[in-house]
């Protein structure tokens, strides 16, 4: 009974926390320009979320390290200061997107200019973060975010052409403009792999101290939670295709994209939108937050845990204190947190096989863990996605910038 | 402990490393956007902005929105189809008379965000009658521009697709 409390409990928490801007952003995006024809990347990303979600999970509960300090002990300091260094600067970017995000959802509400809001997001964040504890914090936002699922509710009500997004779990021969195509497709990705959320979710089981016994739900509640989580990303996209899409609105900022609730919903639209948008970028900048202080202790071996004193550990909670105040600048500079959403998205794909790469090492190393390192089914997958990603955010990001 | 690589297979490993990377930017290089697609998207971006503004425009007739809300899409609206036009007119290798129309009515859509912008600001949250009235007409005005921008963005397309081999 208890284990499926805390599989319920995880699968409650992976749905609620799983949309934040980037997620939102990229779906909105890709819908409203080419309807259901990016739905694979959704699909692809979440199979291979859910794959490196579970193997830091399964590292967690058998070897008793998280990611980060596994690698500092497996590969040195010299060599992994530079993953989790580019790591921690794709964090940073993205932590300002989040807080520009989480700003901009109380413009819409209030019509006062986000950068008004800023200050008082990051402060707000930081005062969780310095008082909170991790199971509260967690548990907290995944509830409230549990408000997203109002995408599927929407995506249901406006009955969009099932048959023809199921089509677009399948990648189409040809598409307009490929390079911007291959930019959304990068987008989605990067919001779909976040390696924040694979640095976090191992920092989170050591938290919460798992064993072996964690290892069957962590695999439920990676495989099913991320699925789920997913759902709200996949529907995104298709009430884009379905309202933006067809009246030939390519949102390049939210005020363009906020209107997405308002046929479903009514009156009560706008306020779902900005609720979501506000609730899922706060949950996740207190996620990223936290995560550029786990690299950072983790790395070198300082004290590190969200549950303990800030006093006890003052170097991690000075690290979360400045990644907030460096995440105010954009902001405060007045980019719009969508462009700076996509931008950072493509970041973290160019990423990825820093931190996938020792990761899949480590994982299959019986040193680290014995009877259950990785088959090759998820060998296979994770190398692949992440290499197709790598190539196309290669490919596909000078040529949208040179263009632009 | 990991026993460390023989300075061949680190030789290869790094071989193959440059090897994707000089395949991907080259790849990169040759798929170079087409000027006009790049213009033809500038377009489509300035005729996305009519759209949101009349659709808004729609949904706060209906009461669906409020009208702060209208105030802040229109007042985004304004500064951002500016922005595109500056982009328009600085748009190299497309010819003159098709930057001249798209400066042409991505300055009316930028001068209409603006007067509808600031008189918004004078008004209160209610509807009156004769906002209405001045409402039908910039929307009519808005699609106009907006099919206007679609029809020459299709026009620009049409000429990259001809140009290509």
């Amino acid at each position: 009974m208890k284990t499926i409390a805390a599989i319920a409990l995880g699968i409650l928490t992976s749905v609620g926390g799983y949309l934040e801007v980037g997620s939102m952003g990229t779906a909105l995006q890709a819908g409203a320009a080419y309807r259901y024809e990016l739905l694979w990347a959704v699909a692809a990303g979440t199979v291979c979320i859910a794959f490196l979600v579970e193997m830091t999970g399964r590292l967690a509960a058998v070897s008793h390290h998280t990611v980060v300090d596994a690698m500092r002990k497996r590969f040195g300091v010299k060599f992994q200061v530079w993953p989790l260094g580019a790591q921690a600067i794709v964090d940073l970017f993205v932590l300002a997107s989040e807080i520009g995000g989480a700003s901009l959802a109380l413009e819409l509400a209030t019509g006062i200019s986000f950068r008004v809001w800023v200050a008082p997001v990051v402060f707000v964040v930081w005062i969780v973060l310095w008082l909170g504890t991790f199971g509260l914090i967690e548990h907290s936002v995944a509830t409230l975010g549990l408000v997203t699922l109002c995408f599927v509710v929407a995506a249901w009500r406006l009955h969009p052409d099932w048959h023809a997004a199921a089509r677009g779990l399948v990648p189409p021969r040809h598409v307009a403009d490929p390079a911007q195509y291959a930019y959304l497709a990068v987008g989605i990705l990067g919001a779909t792999i976040s390696p924040y959320l694979v640095t976090f979710y191992s920092s989170g089981a050591i938290e919460e101290q798992w064993t072996t016994k964690n290892l069957q739900p962590n695999r439920i509640v990676a495989g099913v939670g991320m699925g789920f989580g997913s759902t709200i990303s996949a529907a995104i996209l298709i009430v884009a295709a379905v309202i933006l899409a067809p009246r030939g609105i390519r949102p390049s900022t939210y005020q363009q994209a906020a209107t997405l609730l308002s046929i479903p919903f009514g009156r009560w639209g706008l306020w779902l939108f900005c609720a979501s948008l506000f609730i899922g970028c706060m949950g996740a900048a207190f996620e990223i937050a936290l995560d550029v202080s786990y690299i950072v202790a983790q790395t070198f071996g300082w004290n590190w845990s969200e549950s303990q004193k800030p006093a006890e550990e003052a170097r991690f909670s000075v690290v979360y204190t400045m990644a907030l105040v460096f995440a105010t600048i954009p902001s405060l500079a007045g980019i719009d947190p969508l462009k700076l959403t996509m931008f950072s998205m493509a970041l973290t794909v160019v990423m990825l096989p820093l931190v996938t790469g020792p990761l899949l090492v480590l994982m299959n190393d019986r040193r680290w863990l014995k009877t259950h390192t990785n088959g090759w089914i998820a060998n296979i997958a994770v190398v692949v996605i992440v290499i197709v990603s790598f190539v196309l955010a290669v490919l596909a990001i000078p040529v949208q910038f040179a263009g632009a | 402990m990991t026993p460390p690589q023989g300075p061949r297979r680190r030789r290869r490993s790094g071989r193959l490393l440059l090897s994707i990377l000089v395949a991907a930017v080259s790849g990169s290089a040759g798929c170079r956007r087409s000027p006009q697609v790049a213009f033809a998207r500038l377009l489509d971006q300035t005729a996305s902005w009519a759209a949101s503004v009349d659709f808004t425009q729609d949904l706060q007739r209906q009461g669906l929105v409020p009208a702060a809300f209208l105030n802040d899409v229109v007042e985004h609206g304004a500064t951002e189809v500016q922005d595109l036009q500056h982009q328009l007119a600085s748009t190299d290798e497309i010819p003159a008379d098709l930057r001249s129309q798209a400066a042409v009515l991505s300055g009316r859509l930028a001068i209409l965000l603006s007067d509808s912008s600031r008189s918004r600001l004078g008004t209160n949250s209610q509807s009156t009658r004769s906002q209405v009235g001045v409402d039908s007409e910039s929307t009519r005005q808005l699609r106009a521009i907006e099919m206007r921008l679609r029809a020459l963005a299709q026009q620009v397309r049409g000429g990259a697709a001809d140009a290509q081999p």
